[in-house]
């Protein structure tokens, strides 16, 4: 489309801080926020910001899937081992902090198997990444994504994919998906990705244009599908309604997974989400 | 060059002495009113939040950090003015340079011509207008005791037109800067 | 792997050899170089108000401007420490005890052109040694973890406390901790929470950082330059400026030795570009077989000094890259700015912006290129800077100040932050408290409070792994030093120990 894109980066608070600041901004129509819309159904709940999934216009990219990795001098072998180690309440997960992606895997894990974790958030996926490395933390549960580069070069262990399918890394090979090893049902725990921008105030013409791009440009793309490949993300492209569909089951598993861990502010059923 | 310095702020000690107490009183005072409201801060444990990482800890440990450093100032600066380490150094360097000619009225009158550009000027006026006016009265305040007044005046009406009407352009065009 | 960093470096300096790129060079090193030239008008100022006002600027034009800047203000000031006796930056002040002697002796334009020679190799210097040293630091950095940063974080603002302060330290220590707590104010970093907001919107976003610096900085200076009765009129220069070739290739051994010594100054957290000089000088005069004419105008001092805080600017900008932790009070204002034009500096910068170190000493070779082309050619014309009357320049200034501050956000708050900050920063300059720790501690405030908490949550609030791990406990030790070393009681009761009187 020919414009230039100026990438501002403002990590902090499950990227609350970074989508305020676009919210806040004025509506040209120029500044957009790239994350995960889930996020967007879920501030609300947690009292951190009061904005809701509807006052945003959504368009997705890719979908990603946590990833179990432990550091390679932790005691934790196989899954079975973090599991147990997770029922005793020892272990220490990094994530990206609150309400991240990482942070609902983490509850998620937690109320299939019971026990508990410790809790350690970082300023962004890659820094809790390399916490884990380090061995600050014992375990993360960020995304594959955000892994693949550590997992290939042999310094995280990955244990289980949180999915009900094996995820391949370039490098490393088959990673066995979380179902081997739990058989109380995970809820979906995947992470859509994509851009977003405030609905109210936003030239119209700005949205046409961007549903336009999506249905022609962005849909077979070939440079984002290799890379969605090779990154070991799946690429969904969807804009406006249907993307807002395809997000619709991942903003019900992470409010009810946070309204069972208690970190709720009211009852996702105020905000019409129904239970998965 | 150590001994001179000492001299100086011993030389100037009543004075000095004087601000460090009222400022040790007025920092004490603000850092134990943050640190109680740091207390009372939520500790987020109704979200399952881990009460070590509640928001309240770091800046209440850094005011209570204060208060010490505050208390220290009082403390230090309530002993009598004689301490023996002072009077060490009292008696050379008295011959120094005397201090660079400092007027508060002039530092007064660049604070209070600041404030009424920025409070009052700005937003009221178009910025090319108030930055203009501001610029011009600055000059000719500072300019009655030159040699030439009229002259000044005409270089501080010059000197307005030139900064209301490069700052304007050069960063609403250049700079994309968005102006008050 | 060595081999790899030279040819991405050698690219970058390519990358900026474009008619833009240069312009941007020239047009910033001779601003950096007035700003510094003014007595009263520091670096830390002009980076910040340029920060600003390049916000919307490209990244790395933004960046590459901001370091010419720098790089021509701690130039720049070595010309009114010499004509005038008078430091144009705080780093500077090593430089009049030489420079202006030998400007009395009608040998001002030689002075300028060994300011200038020195202060070429010094970033040079400085700059090969941010290539060579930076990836490794970095690569080193990854094993500093959260106590390890609230370790920096608090080494910072005591040691810049410690020695902005040098007879008072208490009061650069209350400083520094003051703009650790300014800091804290607005949504912290971990759970979103707006602390001491109060309902307000505008105090929930936080103290703008580069509006406070902008304060405490710039309109804080204006109020203090205007404050002091106008300064003598520049005397003749002299005729002699480009030094002689046997001048400088008999000095090469002063010159690689201020240039090491003031980049290790630089790197040291909190130690700016004024110690590079002062220790670079005090080394040049203990290895000099005629060290009484020091102060009297001899020219190896003043090429010591030059040479050391021109080297501390790569020295600073080297835990500015790999851990995110400022080595001087203008290298704070360049990390802030590196924050929000979307760069995180950090052990990380290798992995995230591989290229992102080799690029920043690009831009520093060509900053050193400048200042040597244009402070040799250009010495007479920029001399006219110093006949600027103040009362002119300063309510540009102020403009400036007010335009730069509104800038980025575009909120009135900001300008109220600007305002707010320059008065207390202009109170607690008059009151005797250093500018330095300050800065610091409002850029070091969101580290210490994300280390400080996420540690605590690691060690279920046990204070022990900051005096047990092994690089914890070497950061602890040096602080507690520096701490100690700063109190007069223990000081005196060393003096008496070892039978030394002050």
């Amino acid at each position: 489309m020919k414009q230039r894109v100026v990438v501002v980066n403002q990590p902090g608070a499950s990227g609350a801080i970074g989508k305020k600041n676009a919210w806040e901004a004025p509506r040209d129509g120029y500044t957009w926020t790239a994350g995960a819309p889930k996020q967007l159904g879920t501030y609300k709940l947690l009292g951190q910001w009061d904005t809701w999934i509807d006052d945003w216009q959504l368009y997705n990219t890719v979908t990603n899937v946590p990833l179990v990795s432990v550091n390679p001098n932790s005691p934790y072998k196989t899954m079975a081992d973090f599991v147990a180690a997770m029922k005793a309440g020892t272990v220490t997960i990094a994530t990206a902090g609150a309400g991240s992606s990482g942070h609902a895997a983490a509850e998620a894990l937690k109320a299939a198997v019971g026990g508990n974790y410790k809790h350690v958030t970082y300023d962004g996926g890659n820094p809790a990444v390399v916490a884990t490395v380090a061995g600050e933390a014992e375990a993360t549960t960020q995304l594959a994504s955000e892994q693949a580069a550590m997992v290939r070069g042999k310094r995280l262990r990955p244990l289980a994919v949180l999915s009900n399918q094996a995820l391949e890394i370039e490098g490393y090979g088959k990673i066995p998906p979380v179902t081997d090893f739990i058989t109380t049902k995970l809820p979906i725990l995947s992470t859509t990705f994509g851009i977003f921008l405030p609905k109210q105030d936003t030239p119209p013409e700005v949205i046409e244009t961007l549903n336009r791009i999506w249905a022609t440009k962005i849909a077979n793309n070939a440079k984002l599908r290799n890379y969605a490949l090779e990154k070991g993300a799946l690429f969904t492209p969807a804009a406006g309604q249907s993307a807002r569909d395809k997000v619709w089951p991942e903003i019900q598993a992470d409010a009810w997974s946070f309204q069972t861990a208690g970190r709720t502010k009211m009852s996702p059923e105020a905000l019409n989400i129904p239970k998965p | 060059m150590l001994c001179a310095a000492c001299a100086a702020v011993t030389l100037h000690m009543p004075a000095q002495r004087r601000t460090d107490l009222w400022f040790a009183v007025v920092l004490t005072a603000f850092s134990l009113v943050v640190a109680v409201e740091s207390w009372r801060m939520p500790r987020l444990a109704e979200l399952g939040v881990n009460p070590m990482s509640a928001p309240g800890l770091t800046p209440g440990l850094l005011a209570l950090v204060l208060v010490v450093l505050g208390i220290a100032l009082l403390w230090r600066s309530l002993r009598a003015p004689t301490a023996p380490d002072d009077t060490a150094t009292v008696v050379e360097g008295a011959a120094d340079d005397p201090p660079a000619r400092a007027t508060w009225p002039r530092a007064l009158l660049a604070l209070l011509l600041c404030l009424v550009y920025a409070l009052g000027l700005l937003g009221r006026l178009p910025f090319m207008w108030a930055t203009g006016l501001f610029v011009f009265a600055f000059i000719a305040a500072f300019s009655f005791d030159r040699a030439r007044p009229m002259r000044a005046l005409g270089g501080a009406l010059l000197m307005a037109v030139a900064v209301a009407a490069s700052v304007s352009l050069l960063f609403e065009q250049l700079f994309l800067v968005r102006l008050p | 792997m060595r081999l790899d960093g030279l040819i991405q470096f050698a690219h970058a300096i390519g990358a900026i050899a474009t008619p833009t790129g240069l312009f941007n060079v020239v047009w910033a090193t001779l601003l950096g170089m007035a700003v510094g030239m003014m007595p009263g008008l520091t670096a830390t100022l002009g980076v910040a108000l340029l920060t600003t006002l390049t916000f919307r600027m490209d990244a790395g034009d933004a960046i590459l401007i901001l370091v010419c800047t720098y790089v021509g203000a701690i130039y720049g000031g070595s010309r009114s420490a010499i004509l005038l006796n008078i430091p144009g930056t705080p780093a500077n002040a090593a430089s009049t005890l030489d420079g202006f002697p030998l400007a009395r002796q009608g040998r001002a334009g030689e002075a300028m052109g060994i300011a200038t020679v020195g202060s070429f190799f010094g970033s040079l210097i400085g700059m090969l040694l941010l290539v060579l040293i930076a990836p490794q630091l970095a690569e080193f950095g990854l094993k500093f973890q959260s106590f390890e940063f609230v370790w920096l974080a608090i080494f910072g603002v005591v040691i810049s406390g410690r020695i902005t302060a040098m007879d008072d330290p208490i009061k650069g220590w209350i400083a520094g901790f003051l703009g650790l707590l300014l800091a804290q104010v607005g949504q912290e970093g971990i759970h979103a929470y707006p602390r001491f907001a109060y309902g307000s919107t505008d105090l929930a976003g936080g103290l703008g950082l580069l509006p406070a610096l902008v304060g405490a900085f710039g309109f804080a200076e204006i109020l203090c330059v205007m404050k002091q009765a106008n300064y003598q009129t520049v005397r003749d220069s002299g005729r002699r400026i480009v030094p002689r070739l046997a001048d400088i290739v008999g000095r090469w051994w002063t010159i690689l030795r201020s240039g090491v010594a003031g980049t290790v100054m630089g790197i040291i957290p909190g130690v700016g570009e004024d110690m590079g000089a002062w220790v670079s000088y005090a080394a040049a005069r203990r290895a000099s077989r005629d060290p009484d004419s020091f102060g009297k105008g001899n020219t190896e001092g003043l090429l010591a000094a030059e040479t050391g805080n021109n080297a501390a600017v790569p020295g600073a900008i080297i835990p500015v890259l790999t851990l995110a932790v400022p080595g001087s009070a203008p290298a704070a204002v360049l990390l802030a700015a590196m924050f929000i034009h979307g760069i995180r500096p950090g052990p990380l910068i290798m992995v995230e912006f591989p290229n992102f170190v080799f690029e920043v000493a690009a831009m520093l070779f060509w900053a050193s290129v400048a200042i040597l082309v244009l402070g040799l050619a250009l010495t007479r014309p920029m001399l006219h800077v110093l006949r600027v009357p103040r009362d002119y320049l300063m309510p540009l200034v102020f403009v400036l100040c007010v335009v730069g501050s509104y800038a980025i956000t575009s909120r009135v708050f900001d300008v109220w932050v600007m305002l707010g900050f320059g008065v207390m920063g202009f109170a607690l300059r008059e009151m005797g408290y250093p500018m330095a720790p300050l800065v610091l501690g409002i850029v070091l405030g969101d580290l210490l409070d994300k280390n400080f908490r996420r540690a605590m949550v690691l060690s279920d609030g046990s204070l022990e792994p900051l005096l047990t791990r092994p690089i914890s406990a070497g950061l602890g030790l040096v602080t507690l030093l520096v701490l100690l070393w700063g109190l007069a009681p223990v000081r005196r009761a060393a003096g008496r120990l070892f039978g030394v009187r002050r």
